[in-house]
């Protein structure tokens, strides 16, 4: 039962109760998600709408496409319910790297950073002066990764990039199933620990310094490259240069607005 | 007598949004006054375009927190070239600037009016010839209003432009061909047959304009090679609601084209729409080139993608150049429009 809670994550203020790991909800019934139904009622002038689809979507969000969980985080943002916002921006962030991990097309990351950098961007905003709800969340998140299944269709990350045409065609797949398990390994460790050393430089750096910190620092980095040579961090900076420059080495940066143009 | 550049306005609303409201152009030193921090403070060392230069990196533009890096990198590409180019004051671009900065910072678009109305005062900018010449008819109504508005001191150093003479008199008899359209869309021969009037009519003008087409004609191959991307790619334009916006490379089809990706269904029909005005408010030319198109896609909830529309440019290639005034009036708004 706890598992379940936890495969649900944080739901809208009025279940509070259900929200609550402590608080095992009941199961839900097994209904596919009408991914058109969510898409007209996010479309509708009406707030009861948008709560109805929320709640379709939080009953079963394992159903629910990683974009899916972008414009869900961006519409609780937009009711207020910031805190949750955060929780469902980074579950599509978690579940966008892993998609685009099963991708032999790494292009298709663009499309990640339109997502964080268009549709989330107001929440990136508050979440960067708020680094503890990030922190917070972040355990919670890979337990309900975990816990949660992957019951949407990961194709949808091939139709974003240079091949996008060969997606159409059928001439590009996903990589190997038994690849599968090592890749989501593989970037909920790097999720975790940028998350990590985002929120800490966040703490020393303050909210909206950090981020310029970062893009500045890789910015400088860019310029270095184009010179093929590697950027050494000057002395006075060199601790702190030395660790951003290992977060913005993990191409998971990007989804803190850090590495927005590449 | 010294005018400011578009780099100096930019620094100067720089420091207007940093909540230093007082400040002053000098316009015998080429320099903003205002409490600056010692990396502002060199970036005025500068004093001339030719000392900026190749001496001017992003890292120099930016010199607050703000704007974004995305928009920080688009605003100083574009304006370096142009800065390079021998770029100047020029109202009709500085305005779409101010807006698509302010945009930038999410800040409403009617305070981009507000600021570069008191920017201007501030600045105690003046107009004066050289700076009309680089404008189009939008700034030539500007500089009217403004100086109905807001009559300029008489200044004997900046004559021809005295307060109480209309505008319109400088330009005869040349001045009917630039109000009914804008510089930039004027085809060579055209341009032609304006400098001739011009060399009859002001030499100075004449002069003004051999400068302004040599920057036209830099700019077109700019906007040219921007749009045709590097290695035979091309440019996808993605914009992204709240002002916010990227730009990528992807692997080129046959053509040119441009897509918009948006991920809410209302602010991709919403500028779907605005395109389709300047489209037909600036005519064919509006997209550049005969083969070039634009897409407006919207993001769905499963993650494909779905054509809201598409609209197909019928221009000649020779007149790419109009592409540009269009396409930065186009963001200004857009970036407008993705903020409100």
């Amino acid at each position: 039962m706890l598992a379940l809670a936890l495969s649900q994550g944080p739901l809208l203020a009025q279940e509070k109760d259900a929200a609550d790991p402590s608080q095992p909800a009941k199961p839900a019934a097994k209904v596919p998600l009408n991914l058109d139904e969510i898409y007209h009622a996010f479309q509708s002038p009406h707030k009861e709408d948008h709560l109805a689809a929320l709640k379709l979507i939080q009953k079963q969000p394992g159903q629910a496409p990683p974009p899916l969980l972008f414009f869900s985080a961006r519409k609780l943002f937009q009711l207020g319910k910031k805190e949750q916002a955060v929780f469902w921006l980074m579950a599509g962030q978690l579940r966008a790297r892993y998609d685009l991990a099963r991708s032999p097309d790494q292009t298709a990351e663009n499309m990640i950073v339109l997502l964080n950098m268009g549709a989330a961007k107001p929440i990136h905003d508050y979440a960067i002066e708020q680094p503890d709800v990030m922190i917070g969340w972040l355990k919670r998140l890979l337990d309900w990764d975990a816990l949660t299944p992957y019951e949407y269709d990961p194709h949808w990350i091939l139709f974003h990039g240079d091949r996008a045409k060969d997606a159409e065609t059928g001439k590009l797949e996903l990589k190997p199933e038994s690849q599968w398990p090592q890749l989501r390994l593989a970037t909920r460790k790097t999720y975790d620990q940028s998350v990590r050393d985002f929120v800490a430089l966040l703490h020393k750096e303050n909210g909206k310094q950090a981020v310029v910190f970062l893009r500045s620092l890789n910015e400088k980095r860019l310029v270095y490259r184009q010179k093929g040579q590697a950027y050494e961090p000057t002395d006075p900076e060199r601790q702190q240069e030395a660790a951003a420059l290992k977060l913005l080495d993990r191409d998971i940066a990007s989804d803190f607005g850090t590495k927005p143009n590449q | 007598m010294t005018t400011p550049t578009k780099y100096q306005i930019l620094l100067g609303i720089d420091y207007y949004l940093k909540g230093k409201n007082e400040v002053r152009f000098d316009r015998q030193t080429g320099k903003f006054t205002a409490g600056s921090s010692p990396e502002v403070q060199q970036i005025f060392q500068f004093e001339t375009l030719e000392e900026l230069g190749d001496n001017v990196t992003p890292d120099q533009f930016r010199t607050t927190e703000e704007p974004a890096g995305t928009q920080a990198d688009t605003l100083f590409n574009l304006l370096s070239e142009d800065l390079r180019a021998g770029g100047r004051l020029d109202f009709d671009e500085l305005t779409g600037w101010v807006r698509f900065y302010c945009a930038a910072q999410d800040l409403q678009a009617s305070f981009g009016d507000h600021l570069l109305t008191a920017l201007t005062n501030a600045s105690k900018i003046t107009i004066d010839q050289e700076c009309v010449l680089q404008t189009s008819e939008t700034a030539l109504l500007w500089v009217e209003e403004q100086k109905q508005v807001n009559p300029q001191p008489a200044d004997e150093e900046n004559e021809p432009s005295k307060p109480s003479e209309p505008p319109k008199k400088l330009w005869d008899p040349a001045l009917a061909a630039w109000k009914d359209t804008s510089l930039w869309s004027l085809s060579d021969a055209e341009l032609d047959k304006l400098q001739a009037a011009a060399n009859t009519a002001n030499m100075a003008w004449s002069q003004n304009l051999t400068q302004a087409r040599a920057l036209m004609t830099k700019v077109s191959a700019y906007a040219a090679e921007r749009m045709r991307g590097k290695e035979g790619r091309s440019t996808h334009f993605v914009i992204a609601p709240f002002g916010s916006w990227a730009e990528a490379d992807h692997k080129t089809r046959s053509h040119f084209h441009r897509q918009l990706i948006l991920a809410d269904r209302f602010l991709a029909e919403g500028i779907l729409q605005l395109w389709q005005n300047y489209a037909k408010k600036l005519g064919d030319t509006t997209l550049g080139t005969k083969t070039d198109r634009l897409e407006i896609w919207e993001i769905l909830p499963s993650g494909h993608r779905k054509l809201v529309g598409e609209i197909t440019g019928e221009a000649s290639v020779g007149k790419s150049v109009t592409y540009r005034l269009g396409y930065r009036k186009l963001l200004a708004d857009l970036s407008s429009a993705a903020t409100s």
